[in-house]
């Protein structure tokens, strides 16, 4: 792999585009139903299983029960008769992002969770990826680029020592008819299983206002930080197909808001660090407001938001970041750390005594902190106030 | 499912992969014009890039950067990167003469974490000396995409308006016990240059 040269790596995967617009139908699959041992199916069946296994290792899998046990219910909620097969695997990744593979292995990101903003939207999106599994999309992309010569690329590559996983991914590459079919699967399976249909269309418009407010033009061009939706057909039509949907649709329906946020909650911190470490402050700062709305969780939320204007640097982001560290002090749900960067603003500021509260604060607030030696020594050099 | 996501998934299977110059070196290394390294014995050195991405540093390695591997960073300046980003779109952490410790601390954290690591976390953050000067010491936790599981060690201290440091990481399961001691006698040897 170190030696391909990146122009035959592209082609292979341009090649593998061009033939995954040319389908070879599929009958629908039923719930239970094991491939026989003969067929091309139980081949794909066998590399979905190790794809599994190399998901069951990965360093990123959120291994929480009780979050793993709420997004298996919603799964299970708008795909009932599939529940018994369905593995949801919780993946920690910025990516908004799910798959599913042909043996039932559901992978189901970070970055899509934090997105999301309530049940309805979750099941959007797992809706339609029962969609691409009910209607057994992943075989007829098999069978479609195995008459392919770029199948033989593809396959070159994806055995390349690449690992099972990237080789079973390679067949979720799904043309627009495979696209616009799971979205519908997904819409009717959502709206049949009594959530708000609205929100299919919004959580993929909420994505595109996101991507749009990128610092970088190349994002702004495109739905960034989404695989779901780089796919055919283009977002906006996918948008404006998903809200006639909800018009023709009889009002009402659930959301189920705050039993989502409740879940997500304890995970937002985490979350929303990791999405700061892609350094699109304009992404992350859209998201931190959209989230806000709900006006759920503050205090995580401002924390944030605070934390995007002390690493941002422009012109009056200290002190927007200071005062976005004041306010979210404020909310029961502030996360320690909120005093630790309270006491460094304080001192930058030059307002010592300020500071050593806040540092002080920090320290009671987290008597285990990994860097308590490092905050007891910048206290112990904080001058003194005069008397 | 997208070709993009297909791209990210190759880049994060090939996550061991390394590139750069290497030779061999033992003796008093010379770190960026900024420290020496005294090595008791033969280490590879690995220079100039990373996945064909130009860095800034060396990199210290025995058995292969993906089973031990020391950063090795000196007289990084204001505005200086160590991994340079592979698209505009896509930046790495940019260091700063005015931040304060911890955001020093948060730059090597976050550099390592752009290298690929995941869920980089810092433990026992105390005072340490770095060759005579005083620095910043710490124990560091990480996990790789494919689920190995990895401990480290970092020394730092500043000079001036610049930034040095040295970070090892290695696998827990043997290796990182394997070279600890070693490692922490090279992070004892460093020396400012004058």
């Amino acid at each position: 792999m170190k030696n391909m040269p990146a122009a035959r790596l592209l082609t292979g995967f341009a090649a593998l585009a061009l033939a995954a617009c040319q389908t070879a139908d599929v009958a629908a699959r039923d719930a239970g139903v094991t491939p026989e041992k003969s067929t091309d199916e139980a081949g794909l069946w066998m590399q979905s299983e190790r794809a599994e296994n190399e998901v069951k290792r990965a360093g990123i899998l959120i291994h929480d029960p009780e979050l793993n046990a709420y997004v298996k219910g919603v799964a299970c909620r708008v795909a009932a008769e599939y529940c018994d097969e369905v593995r949801i695997y919780l993946l920690e990744s910025t990516s908004f992002n799910a798959f599913m593979m042909p043996n039932g292995t559901m992978a189901v990101f970070s970055g899509l969770m934090l997105r999301a903003e309530n049940e309805a939207q979750l099941a959007t999106v797992l809706g339609h990826e029962v969609g691409h599994y009910e209607e057994n999309h992943s075989l007829e992309r098999h069978r479609t680029l195995k008459r392919t010569a770029a199948f033989m690329i593809a396959g070159d590559l994806a055995t390349g020592g690449l690992g099972t996983l990237a080789g079973i991914l390679s067949l979720q590459g799904y043309s627009r008819e495979h696209e616009r079919e799971a979205d519908d699967i997904g819409f009717r399976r959502l709206t049949a299983s009594g959530y708000d249909g609205r929100e299919a269309a919004k959580i993929w418009s909420n994505l595109i206002a996101e991507s749009q407010a990128s610092d970088f033009k190349r994002k702004q061009r495109r739905v960034s930080r989404s695989s779901l939706l780089d796919s055919h057909p283009a977002p906006p039509q996918r948008v404006e197909t998903l809200q006639a949907k909800a018009t023709a649709h009889p009002a009402g329906g659930q959301t189920e808001q705050a039993a989502y946020r409740a879940h997500i909650a304890p995970f937002l911190d985490d979350w929303l660090e990791a999405d700061l470490q892609a350094r699109d402050w304009g992404m992350s700062l859209h998201l931190i407001g959209r989230l806000k709305q709900s006006g759920r969780d503050l205090g995580v939320l401002t924390f944030h938001e605070a934390e995007i204007y002390r690493q941002r640097r422009e012109t009056g982001d200290e002190a927007r970041a200071l005062a976005a560290y004041e306010k979210s002090a404020a909310y029961p749900d502030a996360p320690a750390r909120v005093w630790r960067a309270l006491g460094e603003a304080y001192r930058k500021a030059g307002e010592t005594d300020k500071a050593r509260n806040a540092y002080q604060s920090y320290l009671s607030r987290a008597p285990d902190a990994p860097d308590r030696a490092i905050i007891e020594r910048t206290l112990s050099r904080l001058p003194e106030a005069p008397s | 499912m997208s070709l993009r996501f297909i791209f990210a998934a190759l880049a994060l299977l090939s996550f061991s992969a390394c590139a750069g110059s290497i030779s061999a070196v033992s003796g008093p290394v010379e770190i960026g014009n900024a420290y020496t390294v005294t090595l008791e014995r033969e280490w590879n050195l690995i220079r100039d890039s990373y996945d064909g991405r130009r860095t800034r540093g060396d990199r210290l390695t025995q058995d292969g950067p993906a089973l031990n591997i020391i950063y090795l960073v000196g007289g990084l300046k204001d505005g200086q990167y160590i991994l340079k980003p592979a698209r505009k779109e896509f930046p790495t952490p940019i260091f700063r003469s005015d931040m304060s410790e911890l955001e020093r601390i948060e730059f090597v954290t976050d550099t390592l974490a752009a290298y690929g690591y995941e869920q980089v976390e810092t433990l026992n953050v105390r005072p340490e000396t770095f060759g005579n000067a005083e620095g910043v010491t710490m124990s560091l936790s990480a996990v790789t995409t494919n689920g190995l599981r990895l401990k480290g060690d970092v020394l730092m201290t500043s000079q001036g308006e610049t930034l040095n440091y040295m970070v090892f990481i290695a696998p827990e399961a043997h290796y990182y016990d394997a070279y600890a001691s070693e490692v922490l006698k090279i992070f004892s040897s460093a020396r400012l240059v004058e």
